[in-house]
């Protein structure tokens, strides 16, 4: 109990010192994780305005490959996209491998599907006569999908935040595609991970709590987002 | 406003991913380095000090000697630096390496319980010492991953003539070194761990250095990549590191790594470094 | 006749290989409500979608000011509104409820507010612009979508059962502003609804759909006296429908043999022909046996009574006078003749009230 103790009030000393590893860490958690979830928004909505609002034949078996996504193994993905970007793999002239990019290639892997799957899952729980109301009132397909997108807010936001929880609390594909290198590929995550292999448990509790703390953070001005009501 | 949002997303999400990232790197040079270095903290500082003085980025991809040596053979990697002498000869012998320099070197130690139940601290040889263990069926935890460490330890358990897999006081635990400390000291168990993690973790396990083998210090060596089997190596970056870590400034950094927190080099570089300040 | 907005050509529309619409012809013209009217599953709501652009029909073509529509329908879609059953409001106040289309069709911003209030007074729900959608009663909902349709002044407004799910009181009161907006208004207006009545009071032309083809198409005394065949009639409210033959004719009133009685009805179908006698149950008369002489009308026929059952403000009389005639009376009627089942009574009916339906029998 004392370690927990004392990695809370080494957190934050590290946070207060203005100690700059973990704020360089930090950083790069929040940039590659940031990445990976707008990426997968992006992604993931589009393919939920298709199969919700398009409903094309076959729907019920691609719903089922991205509902199933979501329980990918986040490792099984890393090993997928290394080997992709392995020298010898197809991608690999392009030198991504053990760069942020890489990082947020597998990150983005792993969050589209449950952006995906839940955002599909929001727009079907909409009437289906409101889109043609909304289209019948002058709105382009575009026009249309964001209104939709506005209506079901509450349920997109949750698969937006299911998404980044995905992509920042990642560890396992970020070590294999990232190379956990110091400055540019070390996250929060594998920070920690490369803190308990080194016997630094005081750190590695320390990281932990800023993690958690980001998170919570981060989460909070997501759920103020979902939850602010329009004037009644 | 409404129609420009959808291609407003993709735009920022491109610009994004292209300021995150840091790939697509012509100096960089991927070095294969074994677990016990990074855990110890001296890949940190080997390559930090390597990138002070070139211009290459120094990707390490760490894993036991024997994963390094898979990745080296696909061409995954520039240079490597393993300490597994039997797997590091086949390397050279089947052309995948060239220009093998030894660079620093420790010791194994078996690792065990202060109340020592199989009684290692009277052994003489380590052989004897894991046939001791053997004979009192004393919990013995092994990586089990085919690093440099678990290959030494096998052929030890060669040695003594037992075949320890299969057996119940027999564990096999597939973790980094300082792990693999942990999960021993945990159980109350022996195990063979090399002198640098050791040092790094005698504080936080409750495990005693029983028996060292001085007689077989454990080698690191760098190897550089064969480039003319694999076109992607990066020579002229591997023959600077190569280079570097040999040389007398590299040499020193080995030399002083350790010596700030525990008094000595956790390292023993193998030639001389500069400053005179080389620690046993 | 002025030149139709919208005309469908050749309109077949086929769900999961089935027909569900077919409408070889239907224009749309300039200043008419046209009501729409048929049972349910007889295909209403997907005219409906496919004449506001929102389905696209399997063969076919739309026509929209004599051009046909293909490809991207939206500058369409944008001179059209469509008001649903449920009024599928936003998740805003009225006023964004109201304003949305507006903004969506690029509306200047001075024009949009002008406009969004003098539709909520309109529709009676100025007071309440700030309110948020959710809060509101099915009726302020409705008026909420009817305000958001018209603000847009829209060349054609369509409108899909807009009443059906409203209580009786809020019905009326809204079927009367909507009147009177579109009397004033006159904008060229679809109006699908099962309600017969609603059908008559709004719409100019009445069209009746039935498994999916439009069977009639008229003004409302055309369709609802003189249906066509005789399920239009059965819908359109034609309770006493039986066969019967022509078996003279002379000026233009003929003599029908229905069973054993014979019935008069002014008609130009020739003597032999087979009919379908058809009479609206309002248009019979029922009257004791001692006041028969009374009467004006040429049918004139004993009856006994089968059955009384209430309907609406009506009573609904079951007589056999041979065959199965149905009267409505009003209650008050109903005390006066004191008549039950078994009694027997007079029925009669005018020769012109009687609408014959040419009927191949078998």
């Amino acid at each position: 109990m004392d370690l927990i103790w004392d990695g809370v009030t080494e957190a934050l000393r590290l946070i207060f010192s203005g100690n700059g590893y973990v704020y360089e860490v930090t950083f790069t958690s929040l940039l590659v994780s940031g990445s990976a979830t707008l990426i997968a928004l992006v992604l993931g909505l589009g393919i939920a305005s298709f199969l919700a609002f398009r409903a094309p034949p076959g729907r019920t078996l691609a719903l089922s490959a991205f509902n199933a996504g979501m329980a990918l193994p986040p490792v099984a993905v890393g090993l997928l996209v290394s080997i992709m970007l392995w020298r010898t793999g197809p991608l690999g002239q392009l030198h991504l491998l053990y760069s942020r990019t890489a990082i947020v290639i597998a990150q983005a892997v792993i969050a589209t599907p449950v952006v995906a799957a839940l955002s599909t899952a929001a727009l079907q729980g909409l009437n289906p006569n409101l889109r043609l109301q909304v289209l019948a009132l002058g709105a382009s397909r575009w026009q249309a999908a964001l209104l939709l997108f506005r209506e079901a807010r509450l349920s997109l936001l949750a698969a937006a935040m299911a998404g980044f929880g995905a992509a920042i609390s990642e560890v396992g594909a970020t070590i294999m595609v990232g190379g956990n290198i110091k400055g540019s590929t070390r996250t929060l995550t594998s920070a920690i991970v490369l803190e308990v292999q080194q016997g630094d448990f005081e750190t590695a509790i320390a990281l932990s709590f800023i993690l958690l703390a980001v998170i919570l953070g981060i989460i909070t001005l997501f759920t103020m987002l979902q939850q602010r009501r329009p004037p009644a | 406003m409404w129609r420009r949002l959808p291609a407003l997303g993709v735009i920022v999400a491109s610009l994004a991913l292209l300021a995150s990232s840091c790939g697509g790197d012509h100096n960089e040079l991927i070095l294969g380095a074994t677990t016990s270095v990074q855990d110890s903290g001296l890949l940190d500082e080997i390559v930090r000090s390597f990138e002070g003085v070139t211009d290459y980025h120094v990707k390490p991809s760490v894993g036991g000697s024997g994963e390094v040596l898979e990745k080296a053979r696909r061409g995954e990697l520039d240079v490597v630096m393993t300490h597994s002498p039997a797997d590091e000869d086949k390397f050279i012998a089947d052309g995948e390496g060239l220009d093998r320099r030894p660079v620093m070197q420790n010791f194994f130690l078996v690792a065990g319980p202060e109340a020592d139940p199989a009684d290692v601290r009277d052994a003489v040889t380590v052989s004897e010492a894991f046939k001791r263990i053997s004979d009192s069926r004393s919990i013995f935890i092994s990586r089990g991953d085919r690093s440099g460490t678990n290959v030494r330890e096998l052929s030890i358990w060669g040695e003594a003539g037992i075949t320890p897999q299969g057996q119940s006081w027999y564990q096999e635990s597939s973790t980094g070194q300082g792990q693999n400390l942990i999960v021993a000291s945990d159980k109350d168990a022996y195990t063979l761990v090399d002198s640098s993690t050791f040092t790094v973790f005698e504080k936080k396990v409750a495990l005693r250095a029983l028996l060292t083998d001085t007689a077989n210090p454990n080698i690191y060596t760098v190897i550089r990549v064969a480039s003319n089997k694999h076109d992607n190596v990066n020579s002229a970056g591997a023959i600077a590191f190569a280079e570097f870590v040999t040389s007398p400034a590299g040499q020193c950094v080995i030399a002083d790594f350790g010596m700030e927190e525990y008094g000595k080099s956790l390292f023993q570089p193998v030639g001389r470094c500069a400053s005179a300040n080389v620690g046993g | 006749m002025s030149a139709p907005l919208l005309q469908l050509q050749n309109i077949v529309v086929e769900h999961a290989r089935r027909s569900v619409l077919d409408v070889p012809c239907l224009d749309i013209l300039p200043n008419e409500v046209l009501a729409i009217v048929g049972p349910n599953g007889a295909g209403k709501s997907t005219l409906l979608r496919i004449i506001g652009l929102l389905e696209r029909p399997s063969r076919g073509k739309v026509l929209f000011a004599g051009r046909p529509i293909s490809g991207n329908s939206l500058n369409f879609r944008r001179r059209m509104a469509f008001v649903f059953q449920e009024p599928l409001l936003l998740d805003t106040s009225i006023e964004g409820n109201v304003r949305t289309g507006l903004s969506l069709r690029g509306v200047p911003a001075n024009d949009r507010q002008r406009r969004v209030e003098e539709w909520t007074t309109r529709f009676g729900i100025a007071g309440l612009r700030r309110r948020s959608a959710r809060t509101l009663s099915g009726g302020e909902a409705q008026r909420t979508s009817l305000a958001r349709a018209m603000v847009l002044e829209p060349e054609i407004l369509l409108l899909d059962e807009p009443f059906s799910s409203l209580d009786a009181p809020t019905r009326e009161a809204l079927i009367d502003d909507l009147d009177a907006v579109l009397t004033s208004k006159r904008v060229a207006t679809v109006f699908v609804t099962h309600d017969r009545a609603e059908a008559l009071r709004l719409g100019d032309r009445i069209a009746v759909l039935m498994g999916g083809k439009v069977r009639q198409l008229g003004t409302a005394a055309e369709v609802f006296s003189s249906p066509v065949d005789s399920e239009v009639a059965a819908f359109v409210g034609v309770e006493t429908i039986v066969p019967g033959r022509i078996r003279e004719v002379s000026s233009g009133l003929a003599s029908i043999i229905v069973g054993e009685n014979t019935i008069e009805a002014t008609t130009e179908l020739p003597p032999g022909s087979d009919v379908l006698v058809c009479l609206r149950p309002e248009d019979v008369t029922v009257s004791g046996l001692a006041d028969a002489t009374l009467m004006s009308a040429r049918n004139r026929l004993r009856v006994a009574v089968t059955r009384v059952r209430p309907a609406g403000p009506y009573v609904r009389m079951e007589l056999d006078a041979g065959f199965n005639l149905v009267a409505h009376i009003t209650k008050q009627s109903l005390e006066e003749l004191a008549l039950s089942p078994g009694a027997n009574a007079i029925a009669s009916f005018k020769a012109t009230a009687v609408h014959l339906i040419p009927h191949r029998p078998g």
